[in-house]
């Protein structure tokens, strides 16, 4: 199974990967509702990075009371099961699941062709 | 007559970071001088400018024997 | 009318009496100035009387977005800071990268002008529609990185701050405004003009989205010009060294500076150049949407910055006789934390050195003195000590004290670090730009100098030269893209521009958005009492030949200059007196 990978020395932190995730998923330029958040940032003279992104652990998958979400070669979730109760999210070690309207928004990997990855413009996002 | 090329900036990447000992016709010019190790600069599109002992030349201007040619990729921004 | 990529919405921050409210983005404005710089000087048209006191409750301090901004349109993620200049008198539009512009635009706006002045020192928190005022208390007077991480903590980093220092809050002219603590709006004492509204920070969260017509075509396109054009070797020295790439190459090009800009090139450039200082590098940052990464964050001992920028390199280094690369550091860092512009400060400085050997006047600094440098940049920010007679600039210190000969600034503004006795057309961009002696402008090296068949030190052509890259950079800055870009052409900002507003733009559009952008800004200058009399070149350039490298011998003859200015008036079509007529003015509100 390929996973997201991030090489954080290459990051500069320009979040291009969650505009564009958000692009593809929520049809509009929306970070704030994207699938994967990568940022830098200083802290007390410190570079440092926020990297939220599925590492296709399956926490959620096995927190899931309503069995609304499976993995196969990439996590799905099914809406109709889906009740919003959020333990995904809580149990999700990468913070990268958002509960939003009572549903779980999961990244999918772009079912195996993450658009993330094809964006990043120093490489810092690989899937492998 | 022997003359020193290097590249500088992403002409590196291009021709290389080594510094060339290379022999030139008496009398030739810096394009001319280039262009024994095969570059033209009206080709290579990120080409700047050169410089001589670390000045500043017209590319149309002489070489002298023992001269340190330096070519420089374009840049830009500021 | 409203127009995708927009969010057509500005926000108005009235501080005098601490209320906000919102209205509809002037789009006929936006049809004509499309975003960013070009659109804020409209608005500064439009808004800002003539005469009005660049400290007083009349002006503005405008933040301006584009239409590309909060887009993954690559390095797009400048932010237009604009108002009128206490230090020139001029109008003054300034650009900061960061995220801040970003998070502007995902809290629903185009625009945030900020009217009035607090009655006691505050700060104002921006989050989507909800906006507070909250009293700065101890904040004010602490240095500008300590203040962005008091807040920072206090309220999360999902926050942009945009911050200024001591500089500031004691309204020097030299006053910049920081954010994610190492970018700045540097120029013109933009910083005071925040300082004069007793604002020590504004702070901005987004949470909201920018749409487009079409977003699956709009994001795959931006893709491939990411890919193709942006991420190719001219521009990738961005990433690999930043502008530390520039000092080699000025310094060969005969228009690196030395001891306040008595003649060029230093033999020992390499003491302190960009593979030395990149040895300190600790990691690369770039702004939001960027893809480059110029950012080179580095530490050498206790001296931290993001940077040295070229211009700093050169004002704190061979300009001021310095090739110590951790004096050079420890400049930017102080320079930045008490809020002062590294250009305008280093050139002052660099000018009391000068005038204390020279016997002139003793302002207790000769060159070589970094640890001077760092102790006047602390004097002039709060106004004490010798610092006290520095702190408003170069041009009011010369008036006072004489040397104006030597004094490196037009209308007040400082010069940026390019010799133009080496770049002859870069005397005549720092002349007539549009808010004194700016590089970014007009960027006349790129053209003679690092060009391996144009005549540099001829005025031959070069009121249309720089009339050309004005243009170019006009339209550039008002789509908000950075100057880094180096590959971009009117063809790919008419296509993307296209694609995200959905109103069809054209290569031969941008260009004339260009035009209008250098006219408005001249026009709102004119209305201010500026003419040709104002363009300026300092005396030591018209006066004194280099005497070293490739520009030795060389000193720009008066007439070269007025010969230059005349060429430029007549592209732009103004009167020789360096007025516009009316009905050019009026063709392009």
């Amino acid at each position: 199974m390929k996973r997201l990978k991030f090489n954080k020395a290459s990051c500069i932190g320009c979040q291009l990967c969650s505009q564009v995730c958000s692009a593809y998923k929520e049809g509009e330029y929306i970070p704030s509702k994207a699938r994967i958040a990568i940022e830098t940032y200083y802290d007390k003279g410190t570079l440092m990075y926020a990297d939220h992104y599925c590492i296709l652990c399956g926490l959620c998958a096995k927190a899931c009371p309503c069995d609304a979400i499976t993995i196969g070669e990439y996590i799905q979730v099914d809406m109709d099961l889906c009740a919003g109760c959020g333990l995904c999210a809580e149990k999700c070690p990468k913070k990268v699941v958002k509960i939003r309207d009572d549903k779980a928004y999961i990244c999918d990997t772009c079912q195996g062709d993450p658009k993330c990855v094809k964006t990043c413009p120093q490489n810092a996002l690989t899937f492998e | 007559m022997k003359v020193t090329i290097v590249m500088r900036g992403t002409l590196r990447k291009a021709f290389g970071a080594e510094e060339k000992v290379v022999e030139v016709p008496d009398g030739c010019t810096v394009d001319e001088a280039l262009q024994t190790i095969g570059i033209n600069y009206r080709e290579v599109k990120n080409f700047g400018f050169v410089s001589v002992n670390n000045m500043r030349v017209m590319i149309s201007d002489p070489v002298n024997e023992g001269d340190y040619i330096k070519a420089f990729s374009k840049v830009s921004g500021g | 009318m409203t127009m995708l990529g927009y969010q057509n919405k500005v926000l108005r921050i009235n501080l005098t009496e601490k209320k906000a409210s919102t209205e509809p983005l002037r789009m006929d404005f936006a049809e004509k100035y499309v975003g960013s710089k070009g659109l804020v000087i409209r608005y500064m048209y439009e808004e800002l009387q003539p005469g009005i006191d660049a400290l007083g409750p009349d002006n503005k301090l405008f933040l301006t977005t584009g239409p590309f901004t909060g887009t993954p349109v690559p390095c797009s993620g400048k932010l237009s800071v604009a108002a009128k200049s206490p230090a020139t008198g001029t109008m003054n539009d300034c650009s900061i990268g960061g995220h801040a512009g970003i998070r502007i635009k995902f809290a629903g706006y185009d625009m945030i002008i900020f009217e009035g002045q607090l009655a006691e020192p505050g700060y104002v928190v921006i989050e989507d529609d909800e906006i507070k005022f909250v009293d700065a208390g101890d904040l004010w007077g602490k240095g500008s990185h300590e203040a962005e991480s008091i807040l920072s903590e206090k309220y999360g980093r999902e926050f942009s701050i945009l911050s200024i220092g001591p500089a500031g809050e004691n309204l020097s002219n030299m006053a910049c405004i920081n954010s994610d603590y190492y970018r700045q709006a540097g120029r013109g004492g933009i910083g005071a003009v925040m300082g004069s509204k007793k604002m020590k920070a504004i702070l901005v969260k987004g949470t909201g989205g920018v749409k487009v017509p079409d977003i699956v075509k709009t994001t795959d396109r931006i893709l491939e010009i990411l890919h193709e054009d942006v991420l190719q070797e001219d521009n990738t020295f961005v990433y690999d060294t930043g502008t530390t790439a520039f000092l080699e190459a000025c310094n060969d090009g005969g228009i690196l500076p030395w001891k306040n800009f008595s003649d060029t090139t230093d033999e020992q450039w390499t003491e302190y150049n960009g593979d030395v200082l990149m040895e300190s590098r600790e990691g690369k940052r770039g702004c939001g949407s960027c893809g480059l990464g110029c950012g080179n964050f580095l530490k050498i001992g206790d001296a931290v910055c993001e940077g040295p920028e070229y211009e700093t390199i050169s004002v704190a280094g061979p300009n001021a006789g310095i090739r110590d690369p951790y004096a050079i550091v420890k400049f930017n860092q102080v320079a930045d934390d008490m809020g002062l512009d590294t250009i305008s400060a280093g050139d002052t400085i660099i000018w009391a050195m000068e005038m204390t050997e020279k016997g002139l006047h003793d302002f207790g600094i000769k060159f070589g003195d970094g640890e001077g440098m760092v102790r006047l940049l602390k004097e002039m920010a709060t106004r004490t000590g010798v610092g006290a007679e520095l702190a408003d600039g170069v041009k009011i210190a010369s008036e006072k004290y004489g040397g104006t000969d030597f004094a490196m600034q037009v209308k007040g503004l400082e010069y940026p670090q390019y010799e133009p006795r080496g770049s002859w057309g870069m005397s005549l961009a720092y002349a007539v730009s549009d808010r004194g002696a700016c590089h970014m402008r007009a960027y006349a090296p790129n053209e003679e100098v690092f060009a391996a068949s144009i005549p540099p030190y001829t005025p031959e052509g070069k009121g249309q030269m720089v009339y050309n890259l004005g243009e170019f950079n006009a339209i550039k800055f008002s789509l908000c893209i950075c100057d880094f870009w180096g590959t971009i052409s009117y063809d790919i900002m008419a296509e993307l521009l296209t694609l995200v507003t959905g109103r069809e733009w054209t290569a031969e559009e941008m260009g004339e958005v260009g035009r209008r952008v250098l006219n408005i800004g001249r026009a709102f200058n004119q209305r201010e009492g500026f003419n040709r009399a104002h363009d300026t070149v300092p005396k030591r350039v018209i006066k004194d030949a280099l005497k070293s490298g490739p520009a030795a011998g060389q000193v720009i003859p008066p007439e070269a200059f007025e010969d230059m200015l005349d060429q430029y008036y007549e592209v732009m079509g103004w009167n020789k007196d360096g007025t516009m007529p009316e009905e050019l003015i009026q063709s392009i509100l």
